[in-house]
């Protein structure tokens, strides 16, 4: 190649490694004439809750209230109240609910309900794939869920996808179908029950949309065939009190129901709903139920040791980055230079592919993090292993150009070898689930890339970058080579 | 090539001994204590320091402070978080800090203490005079932090990865003893991380999880950088075993890049605080087990397994049946009594 071109070509690499340098990492700040804020593409991602924190709730059994509840009483109100035990926090209602006996020990019905609910509640929590997570019971009687605030969709914010989750999975009771607020008549038999008439229910995508779908059994058919034949609108999903599916007949095809949500056909959203029912058949928790839940009783927390965990792990990476760039160009002289455009260059396509192939997918975690630094100290590695063969290649009394050639075919395979490993490792890990099957895509977008910066686009660079060196002094320049003059090579 | 690590070459045994005795004592240790939980994932105690939604707004990072100050006088163990908002709108939000102590901690005195300085700087003539604070007691027992089938489906994936990195290195270096090598190394990287971390009872979260995957790729990568070299070496040398073994540790790689990951983890420990700490502890043993096992372990497990392979080739080999177009072949090339006097 000319070294024109080569100029040319540098230039235009350059200066197309700035812009995307600064589309993924300039620090924020305010558009001049605008109300609008400059983000950077890194400060757009999803982030897990050790990194941006999350959100919780209490779910409170009817009947039981709070310390802060109980406080703001009158004293006639806290007459009706006990304590639920020394150091406890809670208080029973003992005037309109059975939860303590007269000596004011808690029944075992109620104890019964009470561990019944919670094992539903944290199955229906386990099921939704957070990648973290905490189901706790506090002092005994209440419960307190925690979910991250990192499940940002298309159509929702993090906070309206916590609500959601939230406040669908605190609903308690069994399912059953009325048809505008009138049982069905195959359930007003008490030895029938919602599992005797549904078969299935499960989420299915078409056409970038998601449908809830639900499969029914030949009793669940008569169910929707007596609803298809009256003059009912609505055939409604009642889990407990609590109506959480309506539908009419336009849905019903043969003993199967698909139905797209109106207000969002994502996939999250409706999985939500998908979990509920089939907990609600599968482990009906009856005799008990949660105090329905509002938005401004959802809270938020910051990441557990500081907001700015996030920020300061980026300028952690900055830094390792700036340190490796400078060794390389100081031990490898310009090939140091190619090694940085490479650094760049992963840092910039792993940065975007973690931003943007989300969709609440992939949020950022520690092994996120952990997962990137394992990539990018590999592509440096390997690059300056590249760069001792090709100085081992000169040292045997080869010309620059052919230990150039030499230096890359002998350390191809060793590249190969390492990266197809990795690979391997990655799919491997897509078993795992939540917060494993996440860290796997991760690890996926890194080990590509870095296969991609080692195998392909570093040699690339190198190419056009070694072209614009005409001299052989310049040649032994550009790899910081020292040797007498050969007059062979001339 | 440092004198340790050609010492460590023919010396497998030994090796072995320390691994599997540390591995050994991870086990009992394991399944007696299990990890050891940061206080934010397993049964907790918790003090509650509530307070109004001005004091919230304007000087929750002061009383912050003074709770902190409080509670470290104390040497207890803890974990503090949170500012409760309501929902999305911050102006609505009273303020919160929830302290998390280990379950078998005694937090009466924490809380005696805690409300005796609040009463302090709210009482009459005093920083917040007038504002109200109130402390609460609780206990929590976790009931789920994972998803179902976490647990069980992360080890199938990493029996997995060993049994797709097997193969992959049998079909590429045609030898089922580095094969074997390989996988034996990645299950021992994710197991020995996970050991030495139980062993040690570094204070873990689920987090420890991606630690363990990661040790994984790690192994692999100085596993596969340290066999490919020495394969190498040993198809281009004639007859030194020994040669093409100490020439082949990728010692340089993996040291620098062991050492280039090290630095990266610590550094992003410091600037992003407490959070990453314990998560960068655990990360440094698995960087640490990898480094051992690419530089030290896998060349001497592979040694025996090498010659072992090599004896048994040139004992086919010996008896190898050649055709009779290349018998006849060799016994042209080989001069005869009558050829060598012609």
């Amino acid at each position: 190649m000319g070294k024109k071109k080569s100029v040319v070509l540098m230039t235009l690499l350059t200066i197309v490694i700035v812009v995307l340098c600064a589309i993924t990492a300039f620090p924020t700040f305010a558009i001049p004439g605008t109300v609008k804020k400059w983000q950077p593409a890194v400060m757009q991602i999803d982030a897990g809750m050790d990194i941006s924190g999350g959100y919780y709730a209490y779910y409170y059994p009817e009947g039981v209230i709070p310390e802060t509840e109980y406080d703001a009483m009158s004293a006639e109100q806290k007459a009706d109240y006990v304590s639920a035990g020394e150091g406890s926090s809670l208080y029973f209602n003992v005037k309109d609910y059975d939860i303590v006996d007269l000596e004011n020990n808690v029944t075992e019905e109620f104890q019964a309900s009470f561990d019944a609910a919670v094992e539903a509640v944290t199955n229906r929590f386990q099921a939704k794939d957070y990648a973290e997570f905490r189901v706790a019971v506090v002092d005994g009687y209440s419960m307190k869920v925690t979910v991250p605030a990192s499940e940002v969709t298309t159509q929702m914010t993090a906070f309206q996808n916590a609500a959601h989750a939230i406040g669908m999975f605190s609903y308690l009771g069994k399912l059953t179908l009325t048809m505008d607020g009138e049982m069905v008549s195959v359930l007003k038999d008490a030895d029938v029950t919602a599992s005797d008439l549904i078969s299935s229910v499960k989420v299915k995508d078409k056409y970038d949309n998601t449908m809830l779908k639900i499969g029914f059994t030949s009793k669940g058919r008569e169910a929707l065939d007596e609803f298809t034949a009256s003059e009912a609108k609505n055939l409604e999903f009642k889990v407990g009190d609590v109506t959480v599916l309506t539908i009419t007949a336009d849905h019903i095809s043969g003993s199967t129901v698909e139905y797209y949500m109106a207000t969002n056909t994502e996939r999250r959203y409706v999985e939500t709903f998908a979990i509920l029912l089939k907990s609600a058949i599968n482990e009906p928790v009856e005799d008990i139920t949660f105090k329905s839940i509002s938005e401004s009783e959802i809270l938020h927390f910051e990441p557990i040791f500081g907001k700015n965990t996030l920020l300061m792990l980026y300028v952690a990476i900055l830094a390792v980055m700036v340190a490796l760039i400078a060794f390389a160009i100081v031990t490898m002289n310009k090939f140091g230079v190619v090694n940085m455009y490479v650094t760049l260059s992963y840092f910039i396509i792993t940065a975007l592919c973690y931003v943007f192939i989300s969709g609440g997918v992939l949020p950022l975690t520690f092994g996120g993090v952990f997962t990137f630094l394992i990539g990018l100290v590999l592509v440096n590695v390997l690059h300056a292993r590249t760069y001792k063969a090709i100085k081992a290649e000169f040292a045997k009394g080869r010309t620059v150009e052919s230990s150039v050639k030499d230096g890359y075919k002998k350390t191809i395979m060793g590249v190969i070898d390492v990266y197809s490993v990795l690979l391997l490792g990655a799919l491997a890990m897509l078993i795992g689930v939540a917060g494993m099957h996440m860290l796997a895509i991760q690890a996926l977008i890194c080990i590509i890339t870095g296969a991609f910066c080692n195998l392909a686009w570093g040699r690339a660079i190198n190419y056009v970058f070694f072209s614009t060196c005409k001299s052989i002094s310049s040649k032994y320049k550009y790899f910081r080579f020292v040797r007498e003059e050969d007059d062979d090579d001339e | 090539m440092s004198k340790c690590v050609k010492k460590s070459i023919k010396n497998v045994t030994f090796l072995s001994v320390i691994v599997f005795i540390v591995l050994a004592a991870a086990i009992v240790i394991g399944a007696i204590f299990g990890f050891n939980k940061s206080a934010t994932v397993t049964d907790a105690k918790t003090l509650t320091v509530s307070m109004d939604s001005y004091v919230y707004q304007t000087k929750l990072d002061d009383v912050k402070d003074e709770c902190d100050a409080c509670l470290k006088g104390l040497d207890v163990n803890y974990v503090s978080y949170g500012e409760k908002t309501s929902g999305n709108d911050v102006s609505l939000g009273e303020g919160e800090i929830v302290y998390s102590f280990d379950k078998g901690t005694d937090i009466s005195i924490a809380k005696a203490a805690l409300e005796y300085r609040l009463a302090e700087i709210s009482a009459d003539g005093a920083a917040y005079d007038g504002f109200y604070f109130s402390v609460k007691s609780g206990t929590e027992e976790v009931t789920a932090t994972l998803a179902s089938g976490y647990v069980l489906r992360s080890v199938i994936a990493g029996l997995v990865f060993a049994v797709l990195a097997l193969i992959y290195s049998w079909i590429r270096f045609r030898r089922l003893g580095i094969a074997g090598v390989v996988a034996i190394s990645i299950v021992l990287g994710m197991g020995l991380t996970a050991g030495i971390i139980a062993l040690t009872r570094i204070v873990v979260t689920e987090a420890v999880s991606y630690v363990i995957a990661g040790a994984g790729l790690l192994t692999a990568i100085g596993t596969m950088l340290t066999l490919g070299k020495i394969y190498s070496n040993c198809k281009s040398a004639e007859g030194d075993l020994t040669e093409s073994f100490e020439s082949g540790v990728a010692c340089k790689e993996i040291a620098t890049g062991s050492v280039a990951l090290a630095v990266a983890v610590v550094f992003a420990a410091i600037l992003a605080g407490t959070a990453m700490a314990w998560f960068a502890t655990a990360a440094l043993v698995a960087i640490a087990v990898s480094a051992f096992l690419g530089i030290y372990y896998v060349p001497a497990l592979y040694w025996p397994v090498r010659k072992l392979e090599d004896k048994r080739i040139d004992a086919k080999a010996k008896y190898k049946y050649r055709g009779a177009e290349k018998s006849s072949k060799a016994s042209e090339e080989t001069p005869t009594e009558e050829s060598v006097q012609d």
